[in-house]
C-alpha cells in the first residue's frame, strides 16, 4: 500500500474511536466511546473489572465486530479488518495473562513477530533484532529457553517483547505490571520510559495507578462501557466521580481493626492446630522449591503467607493439596496425617482452594459452577443452602446465575471462584492470590467477603504477595523466602517489622 | 551453511545410510525389498500427516481422503485417459489439494476436536459417494493397465525418494516462517493472530502441503496394488495408521515418524499372520506408550542421559549451536 509515501504525507488522524459501541446480546459491554491520540502520546485507561477496558482492547485490534463506531489508524479505517492485518498494520498488544507459544524458544516467540508483522525480514535478519529486543527487555539470557518453562515476570517481558517484535507505532499494554511486586514494577516502569521515549504511541490499562498515571499524558475512565471522564492525570485524581466509582467512598487504611484485636490471642486457648505443617520439603524433580516449612493454623483463625513471585507459595499449596510429591516432612490435618493422602482425598477432608488464575468452568453456567463445588456428599445435601448463602455474600452472583463463567468480568469470575469453594462446606478455605489483577474497589469486596466466611467459622489461610494488604486481615502470617520461612508472627508484629 | 567437522559427519552418516538403501535392491531378496517400500511408504504418510497434526495442531481424521482421491485419480487418468504414470500420480496430488482446499473452508472454523469429526465425516461421506458412483466402477473398483505398471524396484525407489524429499521438504518448512507461523498457531491461536498471522492461510498452506504429499502416495501405491476398492482404499485406517505411527514415534518431532513407521511396519510383519492378535498387541502397545512415553519413543529417547551425551558432542559448536538454523 506504498507505507513509505504514507509516512511522507501528514497523517490527518494518528488514531481515533469514533463512537465505539459493543454489544454482547442484550449487554452493552462498550458504549459509544470515542477518544483520539496524537502519535506519541500515552493514554491510560481506567476502570473497575467490567468497565469494558479489556473490551475496547479487543475492539482496537479486531477480535470482535464493532456494534456501532469506527476506529481509525494513519487514516485508515482499521475496525472491520481481521486481526492479523491490524496488527501487521503496527498496532502490537500485550494480554494480562501472558500468552506465550509455549513450545517456541523465547527467540523464537519474537520471530513470529518479525517475520508475520509486516517487516518481512530473513530469518537472520529476524534473529539479530529479536536479540536486541531481548536485551532491551532483558531477557537475553533466557533467548534459547522454552518459553514455557519461564515464571511471571519473565513472562510479563516477554509479552511486552513479542509486542516489540511487530516493530509497532501503537503499542497497547494490558496489565503489563499486574501481579508484580514494587521492585519488578519499577523494572517495568523503566521500560515504559524508554517506550515512551523512542516515540512509540501508548494505550496502557493499569490497575496500578502510580504506574499508569506516572506516564500518562491523558486518562481516559470508564464505568459500565462509558465514558466516565477523559483528562490529564491531575484532573483525573480531582475527579469526584472517578474517585468514587474507582477507590470506593471511604479510605482503605481507616478500617477498624476490631476483629483482628479479639482474634489475636485464639493460638494460645487452642492446643492442636487444624493444619500443621512441619520441616516440610518438596519440590518438582530435581528442583527442591520447599525448605524445612514449618507452619500451624488454628481453627478460627486467618493465617496469611507472604512471598515474593517465586518464593514457593504456590509450590506449599500445591504440596499441602498433595499435587506435588514431598522430599520429606509432614502435614496434618486435625490429626490425620497427609502423608498417604491422594489430592481428591485430601479434598474430601474439607480443605478447599481458591487457586490463583480464577480456574472456573468458562462453558458452564454461574449456578453450574456452583453447583460442581459442591461434589462432596456431605456439601451436596446443603446445596441449595450452602448457595444461598454464597448468593447473599456476592448479590453479583445471585444476577448473573444463568450467565455463562467465561462471560463474567475478572471481578466475578474471582467472586464465582470464591463461591465454588465455599459450596464444598469447607473448615479450611486456601485463597491463592484473590486479588490478582483486580481493582481496589473490587478487591475491597472480596477481602469483606473473605472476612465474613472466617466470621461465619471457616479458616482461611491467605497466600498474597502484597503484604499490607495481607496484614490488614490477617490475625498471625508468615513470610516465606526462596522456599523457607524467614518470619511469622502477628499481624500487629509484622507490620511493625 | 554447516561448516564444521561434527556437522560434516551428520551429513556424511545420512549420505552413506542413504546410498545403502539405494543399493539394497541389487542383493536383497524380493521380499525384503518389499518390506522396506512399506516402510517408506509408512514414513511419507506419518511425515505428511504429522506437519498437520503435530506441528499445526490440527487433528485430522480425513487424511485417508486424500489418499484414497490420490489412488483413484490415477486409477482413472491411466486407464480411462491413458495418461502416463508420473502425470497421473502428480495429478493424483493435484487433485488431494482441491479437495482439501474445499473442505478447508467448513472446517477450519472448528478447533480441537470438533475439526476432527468434521474431517472424520467429510472422508466418510466421501468414501460412501465412491462405493455408489458408477463412474468410478462403484463398489468393484478401478483396475489398472497391467503393462504400464512399474517392476516393484522401481516403486521401491520411488518411495525411497519420497520418504528422503518429504522428510526434507517437512524439516526445511521447519525452518522457515511457515514452520513458525504452524507451531505459533498451535501453541496459542490468539496470540498467533495478534501477532500478524494470518491464521487460516497459514493452516491452509500446511493442510494442502500434507494433502499433496499424501495423495502422491496414495498414486503410487494404488498403482503398485493394480486393482483398487473404495472400501479399503478409502478406508478410515490409512489415518489410524498414520496417527498411530506419529504418537508412537514422537508428535511434532521429524525423527518420531521415522521410528513410529520401522516399529509399525516391522512389528506389523512380524505378527502377519496373526491378524486379530496384530491388531490387539498394536492396540496395548499404543496404549503403553501414551501412559508412560506420552511424547513418544523419540521424545522419551531425548530425555535420556545418552541422548544428552550425543546432543552435548554434537552441540560444542556444531550444527545445532545456534537452534533455529536457517535462512
Amino acid at each position: 500500500m506504498g507505507q513509505w509515501h504514507q509516512d511522507l504525507q501528514e497523517i490527518d488522524v494518528f488514531f481515533e474511536c469514533r463512537h465505539v459501541t459493543k454489544q454482547f446480546g442484550a449487554l452493552t459491554a462498550v458504549d459509544n466511546i470515542s477518544f483520539s491520540l496524537e502519535k506519541g502520546q500515552v493514554l491510560g485507561v481506567m476502570g473497575p473489572n467490567g468497565a469494558g477496558k479489556s473490551t475496547l482492547m479487543n475492539l482496537i485490534m479486531g477480535v470482535y465486530p464493532l456494534t456501532n463506531g469506527d476506529i481509525l489508524f494513519k487514516d485508515v479505517k482499521i475496525s472491520g479488518q481481521p486481526t492479523s492485518t491490524i496488527s501487521s498494520l503496527g498496532i502490537g498488544r500485550t494480554y494480562q495473562i501472558p500468552q506465550p507459544f509455549s513450545t517456541l524458544t523465547v527467540l523464537e516467540n519474537l520471530l513470529i513477530g518479525d517475520l508475520y508483522g509486516g517487516n518481512h525480514r530473513s530469518v537472520k535478519a529476524g534473529k539479530a533484532r529479536g536479540m536486541e529486543i531481548l536485551d532491551r527487555v532483558n531477557l537475553i539470557q533466557h533467548a534459547h529457553t522454552k518459553s514455557g518453562q519461564l515464571g511471571l515476570l519473565d513472562l510479563k517481558r516477554l509479552e511486552l517483547a513479542k509486542a516489540l517484535s511487530l516493530n509497532p507505532e501503537l503499542l497497547l499494554l494490558d496489565e503489563i505490571a499486574g501481579g508484580l511486586i514494587d521492585r519488578e514494577v519499577e523494572e517495568l516502569q523503566g521500560l515504559i520510559d524508554d517506550l515512551k521515549q523512542s516515540g512509540l504511541t501508548l494505550i496502557i490499562i493499569e490497575h496500578v495507578l502510580n504506574v499508569m498515571f506516572a506516564h500518562s499524558d491523558k486518562i481516559l475512565a470508564l464505568n459500565f462501557g462509558q465514558k466516565l471522564a477523559e483528562a490529564t492525570p491531575d484532573e483525573i485524581v480531582k475527579n469526584e466521580e472517578v474517585i468514587e466509582v474507582y477507590l470506593g467512598k471511604e479510605e482503605q487504611e481507616t478500617r477498624p481493626s476490631v476483629a483482628k484485636i479479639s482474634s489475636q490471642s485464639k493460638s494460645q486457648i487452642e492446643e492442636t492446630p487444624l493444619l500443621e505443617i512441619s520441616s516440610l520439603n518438596a519440590g518438582y524433580g530435581d528442583f527442591q522449591a520447599l525448605f524445612d516449612v514449618s507452619l500451624d493454623i488454628y481453627e478460627g483463625e486467618i493465617v496469611g503467607l507472604i512471598g515474593l513471585n517465586g518464593a514457593g507459595k504456590t509450590t506449599l499449596i500445591r504440596a499441602i493439596a498433595k499435587q506435588i510429591p514431598w522430599i520429606s516432612g509432614e502435614v496434618s490435618y486435625s490429626d490425620t496425617s497427609l502423608a498417604k493422602l491422594k489430592s481428591h482425598q485430601v479434598t474430601g477432608l474439607g480443605i478447599a482452594q481458591c487457586i490463583e488464575g480464577r480456574q472456573i468452568f468458562p462453558r458452564m453456567t454461574v449456578k453450574e459452577n456452583l453447583e460442581i463445588g459442591a461434589y462432596p456428599s456431605r456439601a451436596r445435601q446443603k446445596r441449595e443452602e450452602t448457595m444461598q448463602r454464597v448468593f447473599e455474600l456476592f448479590p453479583k452472583l445471585q444476577e448473573r446465575q444463568d450467565q455463562l463463567g467465561g462471560t463474567l468480568s475478572g471481578g466475578e469470575q474471582q467472586m464465582l471462584a470464591i463461591g465454588r469453594a465455599l459450596m464444598s462446606l469447607p473448615a479450611l478455605i486456601i485463597f491463592d492470590e484473590v486479588s490478582l489483577g483486580l481493582a481496589p474497589l473490587i478487591i475491597e469486596d472480596l477481602y469483606r467477603a473473605i472476612r465474613e466466611i472466617n466470621e461465619s467459622g471457616t479458616t482461611v489461610f491467605l497466600v498474597e504477595q502484597n503484604v499490607h494488604r495481607s496484614l490488614s486481615i490477617a490475625d498471625r502470617a508468615y513470610i516465606l523466602e526462596r522456599g523457607r520461612i524467614t518470619l511469622s508472627g502477628t499481624a500487629v508484629e509484622l507490620s511493625e517489622n | 551453511m554447516i561448516t564444521n567437522k561434527k556437522g560434516l559427519l551428520l551429513i556424511g552418516l545420512l549420505g552413506v545410510g542413504a546410498i545403502f538403501l539405494f543399493l539394497v535392491p541389487i542383493f536383497a531378496s524380493r521380499f525384503t525389498v518389499f518390506i522396506l517400500y512399506l516402510l517408506f511408504l509408512n514414513i511419507v504418510l506419518a511425515q505428511s500427516w504429522n506437519l498437520v497434526g503435530g506441528y499445526t495442531g490440527l487433528i485430522s481424521l480425513g487424511h485417508a481422503a486424500f489418499f484414497g482421491i490420490g489412488a483413484y485419480s490415477a486409477a482413472i487418468l491411466m486407464s480411462e485417459l491413458q495418461f502416463p504414470f508420473i502425470i497421473a500420480v502428480l495429478a493424483g496430488g493435484g487433485l488431494a489439494v482441491a479437495f482439501a482446499i474445499i473442505i478447508a473452508f467448513p472446517t477450519f472454523r472448528f478447533r480441537g476436536v470438533y475439526f476432527a469429526i468434521g474431517t472424520l465425516i467429510l472422508a466418510e461421506a466421501l468414501r460412501i459417494w465412491m462405493i455408489n458412483w458408477e463412474f468410478t466402477g462403484g463398489a468393484q473398483g478401478v483396475q489398472f493397465p497391467i503393462s504400464r505398471i512399474p517392476s516393484l524396484n522401481s516403486f521401491y525407489y520411488m518411495m525411497l525418494t519420497a520418504a528422503i524429499v518429504v522428510t526434507a521438504v517437512v524439516t526445511l518448512i521447519l525452518q522457515r516462517k511457515l514452520g513458525l507461523g504452524l507451531r505459533a498457531i498451535r501453541d496459542n491461536e490468539e496470540s498467533a493472530q495478534n501477532m500478524g498471522v494470518n491464521i487460516f492461510r497459514t493452516k491452509l498452506f500446511s493442510f494442502t502441503i500434507s494433502a499433496f504429499m499424501t495423495g502422491l502416495i496414495g498414486a503410487i501405491h494404488a498403482t503398485r496394488l493394480s486393482v483398487i476398492e473404495p472400501y479399503s482404499i478409502f478406508g478410515v485406517n490409512w489415518t489410524i495408521n498414520m496417527i498411530n505411527i506419529v504418537i508412537i514415534g514422537g508428535m511434532g518431532t521429524i525423527i518420531g515418524p521415522i521410528i513410529g513407521a520401522i516399529f509399525i511396519t516391522f512389528l506389523g510383519e512380524a505378527l502377519a499372520d496373526f491378524y486379530t492378535v496384530h491388531l490387539m498387541i498394536t492396540g496395548v502397545i499404543f496404549i503403553l506408550v501414551i501412559r508412560f512415553m506420552p511424547e513418544g519413543i523419540w521424545g522419551w529417547f531425548q530425555q535420556t542421559a545418552f541422548a544428552k551425551k550425543i546432543v552435548d558432542w554434537f552441540l560444542e559448536d556444531g550444527p545445532m549451536a545456534s537452534g533455529f538454523t536457517g535462512d
